[in-house]
């Protein structure tokens, strides 16, 4: 089950020049790969004695306990498949004694509860259910097991640090914090004090460590460097903090000496060069277990031949730049621009600065647009090729659709919906740029740019997802959840279940991952995923078999159809995780890597 | 005389142990207070008495809540403060409701502390216009130097505390805590009214200085707001983000009171404030109908909670 091999192996594989530099420090360190199929995620945490993780069974979204030592999965949750349908558990922490876990579950009114379950699944209730706190997050529990470390991130998009009462819900809110939330938080094992990090200014990508006493007396910048300094973890006697920082260079574990709330020293090297970890705790026994993000994802083109259903041209890297971490294409309606989403920053659970790329593919001249926006989920360019349609949040909390001047970055609010979710709408021009579809919920809306005005242009039975509009700008298409694909003309008609003779390729727990209309408009590509592999389908709107594009390994949704030509942009890779564990991290306190 | 014989109980009670305050619902439990200036009862005790002595003025006619009224949520209702001698300021007096979370303090955010604020207008010329030696001078015994005084009166500032708002309880799960009209009006806060980007987190504000284009005629600013303490460009007529807690109480509005009513401060980022080269980029026209601007004040109203303040 359990791999061994050298930090330095396990990190230089995943990120080369990004590893370890300290050869005896990786020849020294041991460590294990704890989990690393599909479903792995950290999401939990592991047990302060390190036998066990909390984590989200991902084949059907309940809470689950994985034995680290076995890997066997116990499910703590049990979701009835129609009841609680869109329902699922997401992150979790274990109580001391091994004896409860409290998780956040995504319920039907679609917000988080704060639940607790005994370790035997059974006593599960629901500790905590408000729609204005949207999200919440256990963190750890108090020693006493008497609270629960919580992070509520608000309707309003602020983040609080909380402690909830296991026993009757009630909330302290010890703190506010912006939409930037703190990577990690834990309660100190003697019960008095939260550690966390924040960002040291507005705005800015650096963070410090805060030490916070529970009752919520006083705070105090445990570590303060213009280095960003990330990720705290107690050791397991409260003695000292252990972090992540890159005030040497490269990403490193650090050491400091902490005594009744204050520091006791200095900051200490402890590991040089752990990469893109994401510490989740220090376990009793002294094993730092951490989650690893060994994926990447990067926008490739290729030529499509839509009547021989292949790929003409061997799919092409469409940026050199910041390999990797690029997704979410589209073509400028000339044909020769691409503009996509670049990650920049820190790892954190989808809190990632991602900036808009635009690159010219004749000449190979790249800029990014900088906007002020908080969160990008996707782009449209218009058709005049003026501008973006960027769904996501803006610097001012506002959820929505916006649009980006291509030159200046320019922002304009399109549509803001206070349920839009930080993620926004999905959404399409229309032919004319007059009107955007965009996609709320059940429905799909017209909304007139020029005054303002929104119509119903359609309303179905299911959540509907992924708008495409047809060449000709007269047909929109769409899935629902329930995988049926729509057509409807946008100056309203009859709506057509598409194709009506074709037997839609998406098998028995499959699901639809994207659409997007052929240059010639008379075939549909739709994605469609299963046991995280997805593949490309050719759908004739009018009727006859659907055929299988071979597609790259790895290739993963995001297409896009150029407006002037065969090509196709599309993603290639996905995020992938995976749980670690390094042995005895606090033995390298007498051997520091310097 | 109850609650005299009270502060006088809590102070034998307590001495000058550090003292944990009651926090309202809304607020955050944590207060940032610097260690060389705990919370103490005695302190704020002192401070109370300090914040209504008039002879902390020039000429004994002004006392810090001369200004800050305490039964019109620590303001007052004159566009701009009016000092000793019927001097007249530029700018409107702040509110003190939550400045305990405070991380900059005026309207320009010149000071950095409670501490260092709450000297500044008994020196300032045209509030109450006495040195720091006079005040200390007349107080005499109750306090011996600038910084007891100081502490005193940062203290019972840090006291005075609004939450337990309709709008709080509804935040905390009380659905029923908000009409209607209200709820809807919260929705144009958080939404196409774009309210947040400034007004956000437990005090409805974010602590910064924004260009909304007030006080810009004829092409310049009357006032140049932060421009005064940074000289960048750019903070020409920026002033810092006010409080909306009990703002229905707050009025008139602005940096320099130049709106009298709510109404016409919606009205003015209605129209997307006032066009200028510095204008804030988040600042942007809002088209609102009547029902929803109705709606917007009705949820502004419900902001508003019980006032606490010293012991």
């Amino acid at each position: 089950m359990h791999k061994g091999l050298p930090i330095a192996a396990a990190v230089l594989l995943a990120f080369a020049g990004q590893g370890l530099r300290s050869a005896e420090v990786a020849s020294a360190a041991k460590t294990r790969q704890l989990w690393s199929d599909a479903g792995a995620n950290h999401l939990g945490t592991p047990s302060a004695d390190g036998r066990l993780l909390s984590c989200v069974d991902t084949a059907t979204g309940d809470l689950a306990v994985r034995e680290l030592a076995t890997g066997e999965m116990r499910r703590l949750t049990q979701k009835h498949p129609q009841r609680n349908k869109g329902e699922f558990a997401y992150f979790s922490a274990i109580s001391p004694g091994n004896e409860r876990v409290a998780y956040a579950w995504f319920n039907d009114e679609k917000f988080y509860d704060l639940r607790v379950v005994g370790m035997d699944g059974t006593e599960s209730r629901t500790l905590f259910r408000n729609p204005e706190a949207g999200f919440v997050q256990p963190c750890a529990w108090s020693p006493d097991g008497r609270e629960i470390l919580t992070l509520f991130f608000r309707k309003d998009n602020i983040s609080q640090i909380a402690m909830v009462s296991a026993e009757d819900g009630s909330v302290r809110v010890l703190k506010s914090l912006s939409w930037f939330y703190p990577k990690k938080m834990q309660v100190s094992p003697d019960g008095n004090y939260i550690i966390y990090d924040s960002l040291q200014q507005p705005g800015g990508a650096a963070r410090d460590i805060m030490l916070l006493a529970t009752d919520g007396s006083r705070e105090a910048r445990l570590v303060e460097n213009p280095a960003n300094d990330t990720y705290p973890l107690w050791t397991p006697d409260g003695s000292a903090v252990v972090f992540l920082s890159d005030r040497a260079g490269s990403l490193d574990a650090w050491l400091l000496p902490v005594n009744d709330g204050k520091p006791a020293g200095e900051p200490q090297p402890l590991l040089r060069g752990l990469g893109r970890v994401l510490p989740m705790a220090i376990t009793a026994p002294g094993d730092y277990i951490f989650g690893l993000r060994t994926g990447t994802t990067d926008v490739f083109t290729a030529s499509l031949d839509a009547k021989a259903a292949k790929l003409s041209s061997a799919p092409k890297l469409a940026t050199p730049h910041y390999r990797g971490v690029n997704s979410a294409p589209d073509w400028s309606p000339g044909g020769k621009l691409i503009a996509f989403l670049s990650a920049r920053g820190s790892e954190n659970y989808g809190q990632e600065k991602r900036v808009i790329s635009i690159r010219d593919l004749t000449s190979g001249e790249e800029r990014d647009l900088g906007t002020r926006m908080s969160h990008i989920e996707s782009l449209r360019w218009s058709r005049d090729g003026g501008s973006l349609m960027l769904s996501g949040s803006d610097r001012r909390g506002r959820s929505g659709l916006f649009s980006a001047d291509v030159k200046s970055g320019r922002l304009r609010s399109l549509v803001i919906g206070e349920d839009a979710g930080f993620r926004g709408f999905e959404a399409v021009w229309s032919a004319d740029g007059e009107r955007i579809f965009y996609l709320d919920g059940q429905r799909v809306v017209i909304h007139d740019l020029e005054s303002g005005n929104e119509a119903l242009l359609h309303s179905n039975a299911a959540e509907l997802y992924y708008p495409a509009l047809s060449p000709d700008g007269n047909q929109l298409a769409f899935a629902s959840k329930l995988g049926k694909v729509f057509a409807v003309p946008v100056d309203r008609g009859p709506l057509l279940e598409l194709p009506p003779s074709f037997e839609v390729p998406v098998p028995q727990k499959g699901y639809l991952t994207g659409l997007a209309w052929s240059r010639d408009g008379r075939r549909l590509l739709m994605t469609v995923g299963q046991e995280n592999r997805e593949t490309l389908w050719l759908v004739p709107v009018d009727g006859g078999l659907a055929r299988k594009i071979e597609m790259p390994e790895g290739f993963r949704r995001g297409v896009r159809t150029n407006p002037h030509s065969d090509g196709l942009a599309f993603v290639i890779g996905a995020p992938k995780n995976e749980i670690w564990s390094l042995e005895d991290i606090l033995s390298y306190r007498r051997a520091p890597a310097e | 005389m109850m609650r005299f014989l009270a502060c006088l109980l809590a102070l034998a009670a307590t001495a000058s142990a550090e003292w944990k305050l009651a926090i309202p619902l809304g607020l955050d439990q944590f207060m940032p207070i610097p260690e060389h200036n705990p919370l103490t009862a005695e302190k704020v005790a002192l401070g109370r008495e300090l914040f209504f002595d008039k002879r902390l003025s020039n000429d004994r006619s002004l006392a810090c809540a001369g200004c800050h009224l305490p039964d019109n949520a620590f303001t007052d209702e004159k566009p701009v403060a009016v000092g000793v001698f019927g001097r007249k300021g530029n700018r409107r007096t702040p509110s003190l409701l939550n400045r305990a979370y405070g991380r900059a303090f005026f309207w320009d955010g010149r000071i950095a502390t409670l501490e260092e604020q709450v000297l500044q207008p008994v020196i300032h010329p045209k509030e109450m216009d006495l040195s720091l030696d006079d005040a200390v001078d007349r107080l005499r015994p109750k306090v011996s130097n600038a910084q007891e005084l100081s502490h005193a009166l940062a203290s019972y500032v840090r006291t005075i505390l609004a939450g337990d708002s309709p709008y709080d309880r509804y935040i905390a799960g009380a659905a029923d805590a908000l009409n209607q009209q209200e709820r809807l009006g919260l929705e144009i806060f958080r939404g196409k009214g774009g309210c947040t980007a400034c007004h956000i987190g437990p005090n409805l504000t974010d602590e910064d200085f924004h260009n909304t284009g007030v006080g810009y005629i004829e092409d310049q600013f009357l006032d140049p707001g932060r421009y005064t303490v940074t000289n960048l460009d750019e903070d020409r007529g920026a002033f810092k983000t006010p409080t909306l807690r009990n703002v229905a109480q707050l009025g008139p509005f602005m940096h320099d009171g130049s709106l009298a009513t709510l109404a016409d401060v919606v009205e003015h980022y209605v129209q997307g404030g006032i066009e200028n080269p510095h204008l804030d980029p988040d600042i942007e026209p809002v088209e609102l109908t009547n029902k929803e601007k109705h709606a917007l004040i009705e949820f502004l109203e419900s902001l508003t909670g019980p006032v606490a303040e010293g012991l």
